[in-house]
């Protein structure tokens, strides 16, 4: 690998920081930076097993989806845009279903917030405007490890230049004591939540001058929140788990937060690309995700794993995910018995069930585009190197290829 | 000065305690210990080995108050000691007389961990850090030093911090900027404190 810098699309962080020299990764956190030290393990074409050359991968996968008859498109949430719109139309010119993975992830958050029901803002206002950092079931050291560090908690920047201990002001609320609850110390208050939907109508209800449930913890972070001034949620998939399906209320807490100081909400975290797809589809149909465009609409059963299981579609044409390993046992049995073409860099339990294998570029180190990060802001990404082949180029052979 | 001791005191504030006649401790850093009991909770140590105090390394030197090691005290070399401002050979008579044998050896088992530790006595464990960059975006001199970079929240841009992530962990580079070191020292636990997973510790506490 060469020397230079990147972005990293180990997750929706996008770090724009990642140095490569002497083959060492700096900034990148452990996730992230097994992405480029293990850049090189990649797929080679395949069909049905057997290695062949680029074209003829190539030219089956064509094949195979021009004489599907109810082809899905899924995955899409690791590549850039430009590649996505690519997919889209594929998925519009065979009258296909289209799907990622946000519909079991934070797909719902993101909606809310397309739609104008909840107020949002961007990370690098959350860097230098924030006060109260509140994550809401979701445990970003894990999953989303320099969160706290580059956009939230721990810089100086803007506003707040005199660091975590004066300016800014942490909440963690979740079922467990996780490794960000740990972070909680002074001038910073863990809830441990039992009910997600109780402690929205603690908020509210402290709001209100009653005293409700949690109701010591609610009536110090409003203070604090109108101290501050500015301050943001992240919702997580706790939170999405907890308040089933019913965020009426949720909205109405932010609101009338809202009428105390600014609050704003951005979903904590995803894929590098899950945003961006859920936007595109968003502006295209109205929809984010699990959308026929048979029917011209989004529906819970064109969820992938649905289609899967209930024998809706026979092709699968998937793109940088690897659903053989995430999701359940008998969906995955399912989803051997159909026709699988898969577009990715690297070998996966996917690759090992497809018939038909293409490898295709990471995107910040052999190919380029636009990200949308989880705040929404649009990040182009230049690539280490030119490699041969892009999703975006795939793609746009397969689309120009089918009947 | 008055402290006021936690419920379980820890071997920061004896080293504190002990250290003050031996050395000029900035007045601004005790005051600020002493206006915030709470942080003194630092050393629980979750599960982790316990540090080691000039008060166990004292105890088994020959507390003859010689000199012969270049200090005044042996208390004084105990702390130096774990401090490595000095080394244990430099107590000679440790190694010269024979009735100090047995101690000799418990010293040396005692001082084991001070191998694995950097230069100044900070310890990591690769295998528990995810590389958050919490501990290098907190730390003080970093900000200081590096206000655009890491006090920002992005990777140095400075060739010598004091920590930086590399390939996805925690590296120690220049320890010797460390707060916690040196004449001036000041009691630091910005990067341990901030660590999630325990993958920080400081030798002595
Ligand atoms: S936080 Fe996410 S984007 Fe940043 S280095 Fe880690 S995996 Fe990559
Ligand atoms: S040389 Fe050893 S015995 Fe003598 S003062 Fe130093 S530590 Fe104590
Ligand atoms: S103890 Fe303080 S000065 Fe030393 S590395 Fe940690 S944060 Fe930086
Ligand atoms: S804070 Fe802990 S886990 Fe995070 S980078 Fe530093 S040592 Fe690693």
């Amino acid at each position: 690998m060469p020397d230079g810098m990147s972005t990293c699309t180990g997750c929706s962080c996008l770090c724009p920081d990642i140095v490569i020299k002497d083959s060492k990764i700096f900034n990148a956190c452990r996730k992230g930076s097994s992405i480029f030290k293990h850049q090189d393990e990649r797929i080679e074409p395949s069909i049905e097993g057997k290695k062949v050359k680029f074209e003829e991968a190539l030219n089956k996968a064509i094949d195979i989806i021009s004489s599907s008859e109810k082809l899905a498109i899924f995955g899409l949430d690791t590549i850039p845009l430009e590649a996505q719109e690519v997919a889209i139309e594929l998925a519009k010119k065979r009258k296909a279903y289209i799907d990622d993975n946000s519909a079991f992830c934070l797909g719902d958050f993101i909606e809310l917030i397309l739609k104008g029901d909840l107020p949002t803002t961007t990370l690098d206002d959350v860097k230098s405007n924030a006060y109260v950092i509140f994550y809401w079931g979701t445990d970003p050291y894990n999953s989303l490890s320099r969160h706290l560090s580059m956009y939230t908690y721990y810089p100086r920047a803007g506003k707040r230049q005199r660091g975590y201990e004066e300016d800014r002001y942490l909440v963690v609320a979740d079922v467990r004591e996780s490794h960000t609850a740990k972070l909680v110390k002074k001038n910073a208050k863990f809830i441990k939540v039992e009910s997600d939907e109780a402690l929205v109508e603690g908020f509210l209800s402290s709001m209100e001058g009653k005293a409700g449930k949690y109701y010591e913890e609610t009536g110090r972070i409003l203070k604090e929140m109108q101290r501050g001034k500015f301050n943001v949620i992240f919702g997580g998939l706790g939170l999405k788990y907890g308040l089933n399906g019913k965020y009426g209320r949720f909205i109405e807490m932010i609101k009338k937060m809202n009428e105390l100081a600014e609050v704003y909400f951005i979903p904590a975290g995803f894929h590098a690309n899950m945003r961006g797809f859920n936007e595109l589809m968003f502006e295209k149909t109205g929809s984010i995700n699990r959308y026929s465009f048979e029917t011209e609409s989004s529906a819970p059963e064109y969820e992938f794993s649905e289609l899967v299981k209930n024998d809706s579609i026979d092709t699968a044409l998937i793109v940088g995910s690897d659903p053989a390993n995430s999701l359940p046992f008998d969906v995955v049995k399912k989803l051997k018995e159909i026709n699988i073409v898969l577009i990715d860099p690297k070998p996966s339990l996917t690759s090992k069930i497809a018939e038909v294998v293409i490898p295709s570029a990471i995107t910040g180190i052999d190919q380029g585009g636009t990200m949308v990060r989880s705040d929404g802001v649009r990040i182009k990404i230049e690539p280490l190197l030119e490699g041969e082949y892009t999703d975006e180029s795939i793609l746009q052979k397969i689309l120009e290829g089918v009947s | 000065m008055k402290i006021i001791l936690p419920p379980h005191p820890t071997s920061i504030i004896q080293l504190l305690i002990i250290s003050k006649p031996l050395f000029p401790i900035g007045r601004g850093s005790l005051s600020h210990l002493v206006n915030r009991p709470e942080e003194l909770n630092i050393s629980e140590n979750k599960g982790l080995e316990m540090p080691i105090t000039p008060m166990e390394v004292y105890k088994l030197l020959p507390k003859t108050n010689c000199k012969k090691c270049g200090e005044q005290t042996c208390m004084s070399f105990a702390f130096k000691l774990i401090n490595r401002e000095k080394k244990l050979e430099d107590c000679t008579p440790l190694f010269e007389e024979k009735k100090y044998a047995g101690q000799l050896k418990e010293l040396q088992k005692l001082l084991e961990p001070l191998q694995e530790a950097t230069e100044t006595g900070l310890i990591v464990d690769e295998d528990l850090c995810v590389g958050c960059g919490n501990c290098v975006v907190v730390c003080p001199v970093h900000a200081a030093e590096d206000p655009k970079g890491m006090g920002s929240g992005f990777g140095p841009t400075i060739e010598d911090p004091i920590l930086r992530i590399e390939d996805g962990v925690v590296k120690v580079i220049e320890m010797m900027k460390c707060r916690r070191y040196g004449k001036n020292r000041v009691l630091c636990v910005a990067c341990r404190e901030n660590c999630p997973s325990d993958a920080i510790r400081f030798l002595e506490g």
